[in-house]
């Protein structure tokens, strides 16, 4: 190829790149996804939504994983097995470390014997956001505490902040422990924290989140909290719910019918 | 003023030799944290932070203890004058120290800068590294402007002495906010409201007793002396906030009772240390007043590194640092006080002089 043609092939297409990187930085939204809202119409207005979660604990089978292995193969969540450097956006736990501070230790075989579904609680007021010094970590306008992995600094005062240690952090590489690698959601690195995001890449299609929809009993119901209408508010007006430590004041979004 | 880091005896270059050692361990290190993540580490799974977030906690306290020495020389307590450089000169290594010791625990280092970019007001550690930075300029900037003028026989530029007011609130301001950083830490739930004024009282007693220590070291390498008054002084301040911080370590000991053993050993060492003041015999001796404020610093070391015991979510759990884990946090500190060196070797170069 001739030397001239190569340098201007070069120049323009450099050109071409400095030009949409510098009007992306213009409309900063116009490579982002939105939600589209007509997709959940009969909910509320944007901006006065609340996404939240409720788990019946009547229904959830022992020994079942299908939410957590849904939700590990949908984000690329590492598995590390037990080494100590484990990442966790959705496990099931016991009901001491769940609900520590509920008052009902000696209730029996029949709650306390049971491994609970835990993840991040979204809430109302998230410690881990105020804590973030980068902003990296932040309430979404539909209730969403979500999680900018680039802007992540590994300062780990989130996961200091959160008393439901519903965060992880990537001690190493993540990529060669994810077991299977989905094309459609990043994966992320070495230094940076990770957490349940209820899947705002899948709402947005109109989808509900990958737990939800891998669960054959229904156990998790996912809907607007602040919709008087919605399932999920209808079923918390009917049963007697808990969330986690709520003596904290962080308002979780995930409720749970023991 | 600065070259005469560059003159010395055979002992201040085998000691700068040591120090140059022990950072290169510390680099070799911290690049092997680089390629691998923090796993290098002890920390994990229930273990957030370890050695280095505690030698922030510890240096940022004793950044912050320099302002009570400076404190009463604005107010015209002379003898004070003589070592106010020092304590401006360690105040600025001692943030530098906890700064880099922060820097080395981030998982993205190179987002450093952008703690600035995205200063965020309600997060205490955005505040820590904001007032850690202007901390260590202030005490520079204004340590490095006195001396000049020093040893050019003129008066300080007047826009000097504003910037140490500045920096006294900045100093409390410090300590209040490590204060905030460490309420989260597991262990700490019931004492929270205590947290604060306890890491002001345990910052003015250790960082006092560091400063003293110092002075004491210098007095028996160079030809530097504060003098009896200084001494006596920083004593008297230790025996204040020490007796105030083993105190509240005590208060400590009804929230608790895990940790126990090392709470009392933390209190006896402490109180131990500063009963050497009382008593004139031990007092005029510089061996013993050496040991007795090192007994202060590794007392309260001693107890803010029972925090390390705790697992996140509760209960203890086993915590042992790791070799590359060891020799970051000694290359960090020994790069702190390879700085320190170098100013106390212009301060004492330009202070005997004459």
């Amino acid at each position: 190829m001739n030397e001239e043609r190569r340098e201007f092939i070069k120049k323009t297409s450099f050109g071409f790149l400095a030009g949409i990187g510098v009007t992306s930085g213009f409309f900063l939204n116009f490579l982002m996804e939105k939600t589209d809202t007509s997709l959940w119409a009969d909910k509320s207005i944007a901006g006065t939504i609340r996404w939240g979660m409720l788990i019946d604990m009547r229904k959830c089978i022992e020994g079942c994983q299908k939410c957590v292995d849904a939700c590990r193969l949908v984000h690329n969540v590492p598995d590390f097995g037990n080494s100590g450097y484990q990442i966790e956006w959705l496990q099931k736990k016991p009901y001491r470390e769940v609900f520590p501070t509920s008052g009902e230790d000696f209730t029996g075989k029949e709650r306390t014997g049971k491994s609970f579904p835990s993840l991040c609680n979204h809430c109302a007021e998230p410690p881990c956001a105020s804590a973030c010094p980068t902003q990296a970590t932040f309430k979404r306008f539909d209730g969403i505490v979500a999680l900018d992995y680039h802007r992540c600094t590994g300062c780990r005062s989130c996961m200091a902040s959160c008393p439901y240690g519903a965060i992880s952090f990537n001690w190493s590489e993540p990529r060669p422990a994810i077991k299977a690698l989905n094309a459609s959601y990043p994966t992320r690195e070495k230094g940076v924290v990770e957490k349940c995001n209820f899947c705002p890449e899948r709402l947005l299609k109109g989808k509900l989140p990958a737990c939800v929809e891998a669960c054959p009993e229904k156990t998790l119901m996912f809907g607007d909290l602040n919709d008087p209408k919605s399932e999920i508010r209808l079923l918390l007006e009917k049963n007697q719910t808990m969330q986690r430590k709520p003596e904290l004041g962080t308002l979780p979004s995930v409720f749970y019918i023991i | 003023m600065i070259e005469n880091a560059l003159k010395g005896n055979r002992p201040y270059w085998i000691w700068i030799t040591l120090l140059l050692l022990v950072i290169a361990f510390g680099i070799s290190a911290y690049a092997q944290q680089l390629r691998l993540g923090l796993s290098v580490t002890g920390m994990g799974d229930g273990v957030r932070s370890g050695i280095t977030t505690m030698q922030f906690a510890f240096m940022a306290a004793v950044a912050a203890s320099t302002t009570l020495v400076v404190l009463p020389y604005l107010h015209d307590y002379k003898p004070f004058g003589t070592i106010v450089l020092i304590a401006q000169f360690l105040g600025a290594s001692a943030s530098a120290t906890a700064l880099l010791s922060l820097f080395i625990d981030m998982g993205k280092p190179q987002l450093m800068l952008d703690l600035w970019r995205y200063a965020t007001p309600q997060s205490p550690y955005s505040w820590a590294f904001f007032l850690l930075t202007g901390y260590f300029l202030i005490n520079l900037v204004t340590g490095w402007a006195t001396l000049g003028a020093e040893r050019k026989g003129v008066p300080t530029a007047a826009w000097v002495k504003p910037l140490i007011f500045i920096s006294i609130p900045w100093a409390i301001a410090l300590a209040v906010v490590t204060g905030f950083l460490f309420v989260n830490f597991p262990g700490n739930h019931w004492i929270a409201s205590l947290l604060a004024i306890h890491l002001l009282a345990s910052a003015f007693a250790g960082g006092t007793a560091l400063l003293l220590l110092i002075i004491l070291i210098l007095k028996k390498t160079s030809d530097f002396d504060a003098g009896r008054e200084v001494t006596d002084k920083l004593e008297l301040l230790v025996t204040y906030a020490g007796s105030c911080t083993f105190a509240l370590i005590g208060l400590k000991c009804f929230a608790t009772s895990q940790v126990l053993p090392l709470l009392w050993l933390s209190i006896l060492l402490g109180i131990a240390s500063i009963s050497v003041f009382f008593v004139p015999t031990w007092k005029s001796s510089i061996s013993w007043l050496i040991a007795a404020s090192a007994g202060v610093v590794v007392s309260i070391l001693a107890e803010k590194g029972i925090a390390l015991l705790y697992s996140s979510m509760g209960g203890i759990v086993a915590y042992v640092p790791t070799l590359t884990e060891v020799s970051m946090t000694l290359g960090v500190l020994a790069l702190g006080i390879l700085f320190l060196t170098i100013l106390l070797k212009a301060v004492v170069a330009v202070k005997t002089a004459d």
